[in-house]
């Protein structure tokens, strides 16, 4: 059984940058940062200051030049490519701003592909997907396609993507950005409640305070270095 | 299907104008290699077809001789060589109705005792008839169902351009089923042949079944009079079946070339779809589907889409064959020989090859778009500018491996390698190095045509030029299929009229006389004597100055059976001929004294002879060796000619008949008076004469020329046609991918009109792009046609000509081309409202 306090990530002196019109950009300095298992940590930062970046190297997606990146005692940088892949697919989720769903799949398929690229059988985890839809009052919707859906119905149906695999860690980057005022409360109600319902890990990146408050911790990003808010 | 499938899958159902294109793109490609392929073995087994009714089961053949083998020899087989199994023939051409058939005369008796193909015919009834009742003849059934005739029926055939009346008495199988190895043969009794053909007291062959003993092919030899020869069976058809090869191998190449432009399609639409689906890759990759899943993902796709575009390509080809089966046999017939069998023939494993050559292009052409898919990071596959980069990254080495690819093809130009294959590898490399070199290419012509449009009416151009620069992975790929469809066009069309000029050339250096009198050759090798005296006769004519003659026929010589022509040319002063290594004067000049030969071009490169080589010629009073003395340009026969002087041919062979006379006029008279007293004189003789002028007989050949090349015309239009959908699918991919572009264009104040004209501007560049891409191309396609590819293939050295309205035109087609492909994502783009577009994104 995982330890609810026990240490899921550990960021150890991380630094990255980028070769742009062949001048060299640092976007993160010496990231130091450990997150504990069912923690909520907000990361908050101007644009620019290193938010997705950092979000890329937790998430896998990326590895640091310098630095390493422990997710309980695995270091991601050592990881091959496809082990990466495989790591993220059954520990984390992603929750974007712009949603990200398949265009081309509906929205119970798009819920069920991390169980399938997981290896359970679609027949399976159907009736869970249906549950979580119902969950989120969007089963009747479950045979649509993403794009008649409106922005916060879709953002409810990318957090049950993101979850449905039960992963540790859900990584979510504005979610609310593209949202209005009430929906985006909504949808960060809904996702603070399944999240805390299952104990997930969740690392929230938003440029609004109001949004950060929510989370257990905050954490700045200032020019590529991380200062603790609270 | 799992999820990941469709979510990739229901991309294509998403934009299913583009899967179609797709599916139309293989399937055109594969259409084509399978319907050559049908037409040529079709044509292959219509040869064999024909070939096994005349050989039945003998094992040899006695063949040979200026006018062939006299009557006298079959009896002294049968009485002094005791050889029992032997049966003559005589055969030609004749035409019924809109056909042209085989007419075998045979000997009945022998027949049936030999147990050949013609033994039922010969033991039923209609055979004692054939023997019994004059002008009487037997038709296979299935020819006869075919042109609805049946017994009893009174036939009207033309044999040597005059009408002859026959009567039908029965079927060549006897009561036997049709036999498709019969379609065409009309069968008559030996004599009948003989008097319709004018062959009394000749026969065209003596078929034998000879056994194991080699004493007997002595004891046959002794008895053969000069000029004839024993020859197998198999041999025999083999040396024929060769005659066509170069041809068969030049149509199967056009066919590859068709199917090469076709792959550039499948590539393009694959690297499209990729590209397009691009975010929901990376998607996926975010989500955890590994590269591998992804690749095998892309290529299963290709697979399917080879599969389907296969099968379409199948239905389209064999329709297709039907069509070129037509054309190819009718260029068999006019530069071969006489393919009577006309039946279609559907080889199934051509089908199933065509349908696995389609998969395979579509998954190899799959295969770079696939990897670059797979293997980007999911951060770099979703940006757009990473996709952008590493397309222009790749570009230097793309180039440099176009460079290799043109040295490579060079060589293979340069160096004297054996056979077709290395040269057609070459034409091959050349596209495809040029294909790579063309981004760098199309980055120039960005740049010049981007600088033109700061100084004219230019922000409008700026913004369409651009662009194509801006997506140089998904333009390029358009702009280089494009140029290689027009340079091939360019090429094949430049190789044709250079080909057409230098015939035109050579018909005005050999056709001196005024006016040309043969016997129409109804026989496939003997052309039959003139009377004698005409000569003479003609000469009288007031008008005429004088009249020479020619004598053609076939030899036996170290290089195997020969066509030989023998002439008296009148004036020795300007040569019959143009030369290949000196201008001719002094050869021609001293031509009557030449106790030598002249060989045709083909001749010298199908049998590797230069001046000075030796040729054995069996004559009629035995083999001499006679020097080659020059080699000439000639297009007559890519099987080439032997030329010598008509005294060292009648001290030869003894033969003082003419084939053929040519009349000079005197300066100054009138030809068609001189036409109307030689046909009045001629009338006289009651003979079908061939009486044609000069100018008839340029025109005639001229036109069997374009016959010939119908099917390369066929063949490169439908290579523009399968470039024309790429490019059009490019363009709708492309006008997909901008049209958030297009949209914010609109939102910041861009008329509808404005819109599509950006679209079109930037199509019309493509297309002129393409256009002028493909005029280097072409002219070195054309030159690699005209002196490598049909140098080898048929020994004809050409003219490279160049007129500058085709290439004009080709520019021209190439940007409506492009203008047409780009009407309809213009007319999307147009009516797109900016709104809708803003929200799609």
């Amino acid at each position: 059984m995982t330890n609810p306090f026990a240490e899921l990530l550990n960021l150890n002196n991380v630094s990255h940058g980028f070769r742009e019109a062949g001048a060299w950009r640092g976007v993160l300095r010496g990231v130091n940062l450990r997150i504990h298992s069912g923690e909520q940590l907000a990361l908050v930062g101007q644009s620019g200051s290193g938010k997705s970046t950092l979000m890329h190297l937790i998430g896998g997606l990326d590895v640091p030049l310098s630095g390493e990146i422990y997710f309980e005692n695995t270091d991601l940088a050592a990881m091959g490519e496809p082990a990466r892949t495989l790591w993220r697919r059954q520990k984390v989720g992603f929750i974007y701003q712009f949603f990200n769903l398949i265009p081309t799949l509906t929205v119970l398929e798009n819920v069920l592909l991390p169980l399938e690229l997981n290896g359970t059988p679609a027949s399976i985890g159907r009736q869970a997907g249906l549950n979580l839809l119902d969950e989120v009052g969007l089963v009747d919707r479950a045979e649509t396609y993403p794009d008649r859906l409106s922005g916060g119905e879709q953002q409810r149906v990318a957090i049950i993507r993101a979850l449905i695999h039960q992963p540790r860690l859900v990584l979510a980057d504005e979610p609310t950005g593209n949202l209005d005022a009430a929906t985006g409360e909504q949808v960060l109600d809904l996702l603070d409640r399944l999240v805390r319902a299952k104990g997930h890990t969740l690392i929230l990146v938003t440029h609004s305070a109001e949004v950060a408050r929510r989370a257990d911790r905050i954490v700045r990003l200032v020019d590529g270095q991380l200062a603790l808010e609270a | 299907m799992s999820i990941l499938g469709r979510a990739n899958r229901r991309h294509f159902v998403r934009h299913p104008l583009q899967l179609i294109l797709a599916i139309l793109g293989v399937a055109l490609g594969v259409a084509m290699v399978v319907s050559i392929d049908l037409a040529a073995k079709s044509t292959h087994r219509a040869f064999a077809l024909s070939m096994e009714a005349l050989t039945g089961r003998y094992t040899h053949h006695l063949t040979g001789g200026p006018m062939g083998i006299p009557e006298s020899l079959f009896t002294r087989l049968r009485v002094e060589a005791g050889l029992r199994e032997t049966a003559p023939a005589v055969e030609g051409y004749i035409g019924l109705k809109e056909t042209t058939c085989h007419l075998i005369g045979f000997d009945v008796f022998s027949e049936r005792n030999l147990r050949s193909r013609f033994v039922n015919a010969a033991r039923g009834e209609e055979g004692m008839r054939l023997l019994t009742e004059p002008n009487t003849v037997l038709l296979s059934a299935v020819s006869a169902q075919r042109l609805g005739l049946k017994p009893g029926d009174e036939l009207k055939v033309m044999i040597d351009n005059r009408p002859h009346q026959l009567i039908l008495v029965g079927y060549a199988e006897g009561s036997m089923p049709p036999d498709p190895v019969l379609e065409g043969v009309m069968l008559a009794d030996i004599t009948t042949a003989q008097e319709l053909l004018g062959r009394v007291g000749w026969l065209d062959r003596i078929d034998l079944v000879l056994g194991e003993d080699p004493s007997l092919d002595m004891k046959i030899n002794a008895l053969l009079p000069e000029g004839v020869e024993l020859i197998s069976a198999a041999g025999r058809q083999s040396a024929t079946q060769n005659m066509t090869a170069a041809f068969e191998l030049n149509l199967r190449a056009m066919s590859l070339l068709a199917l090469l432009v076709g792959s550039f399609l499948i590539y393009n639409t694959m690297a499209f779809s990729v590209l397009q689906r691009r975010e929901l890759l990376a998607s996926l990759r975010v989500l955890g589907a590994t590269s591998r899943q992804l690749l095998s993902e892309i290529l299963w796709e290709a697979a399917a889409l080879g599969l389907f575009g296969g099968l379409v390509g199948m239905g389209f080809g064999v329709l297709a064959a039907r069509v070129l089966l037509h054309m190819v046999t009718r260029t068999i017939n006019d530069i071969y020989f006489v393919l009577t069998v006309t039946e279609f023939m559907m080889d199934p494993w051509v089908l199933v090859y065509g349908v696995f050559l389609g998969m395979i292009i579509a998954v190899l052409a799959a295969l770079g778009p696939a990897i670059e898919a797979s293997l980007t990071s999911p951060i770099m596959t979703r940006a757009r500018s990473g996709v952008e980069g590493s397309a222009r990254r790749a570009i230097p080495w793309l180039a440099m491996m176009g460079v290799l690819a043109l040295l490579v093809a060079t060589g293979l130009f340069a160096v004297n390698l054996d056979g077709l294959v290395p040269a057609i590898a070459g034409v091959f490399l050349l596209l495809l190095g040029y294909g790579l070199l063309s981004p760098v290419f199309l980055l120039g012509g960005v740049w010049v045509l981007g600088a033109l449009g700061r100084v004219s009416w230019g922000w409008l151009i700026r913004l369409a030029v651009r662009s194509i620069g801006a997506t140089i992975s998904r333009s390029g790929l358009a702009i280089a299929a494009l140029t290689i469809a027009i340079a091939v066009s360019i090429g094949v069309g430049t190789m044709i009229d250079s080909f057409r000029g230098s015939i035109a050339e050579w018909l005005d250096q050999i056709l001196q006389a005024d006016i040309y009198i043969a016997m129409p050759a109804s026989t496939p090798r003997l052309s039959p004597p003139l009377p004698d005296g005409l000569a003479e006769r003609l000469g009288s004519i007031p008008g005429v100055d004088r009249v020479s003659s020619g004598r053609r026929v076939f030899v036996s010589t170290s290089k195997g059976e020969s066509e030989l022509l023998a002439l008296d040319p009148p004036y020795l002063d300007q040569p019959g001929f143009r030369f290949k290594d000196s201008d001719g004067k002094d050869l021609w000049a001293h031509f009557p004294e030449l106790r030598g030969v002249f060989i045709s071009e083909p001749y010298a490169q199908r049998h590797r002879l230069a001046v000075g080589d030796r040729l054995v010629i069996k004559a009629g009073k035995g083999s001499v060796t006679l020097p080659v003395a020059g080699i000439f340009f000639d297009y007559r026969s890519d099987q080439g000619l032997i030329v010598i002087h008509r005294r060292l041919y009648n001290e030869l062979w003894q033969d003082p008949t003419h084939t053929s006379l040519g009349v000079y006029l005197k300066p100054g008279a009138d030809l068609s008076d001189v036409r109307s007293e030689l046909d009045r004189r001629l009338s006289d003789l009651h003979l079908p004469l061939s009486v044609r002028s000069n100018r008839e007989i340029r025109d005639i050949s001229l036109e069997t020329f374009e016959r010939t090349f119908a099917i390369t015309q066929v063949l490169r239009l439908l290579a523009v046609g399968v470039a024309f959908i790429g490019i059009f699918s490019a363009l709708m991919a492309l006008q997909y991918e901008r049209r958030r572009e297009m949209a914010v264009l609109r939102a910041t104040g861009l008329t509808p009109w404005q819109t599509g004209g950006l679209v079109l501007l930037q199509t019309g560049f493509m297309g002129l792009m393409a256009g002028l891409l493909a005029l280097p191309l072409g002219l070195m396609v054309a030159l690699a046609l005209v002196r490598v590819i049909n140098l080898r293939s048929f020994g004809w050295t050409m003219d490279l000509s160049i007129s500058v309205w085709p290439l004009i035109l080709a520019v021209g087609l190439s940007v409506l081309a492009a203008l047409l492909a780009g009407a309809y994502p213009a007319r999307l783009a147009m009516r797109t409202s900016p709104a809708q577009g803003l929200r799609e994104e």
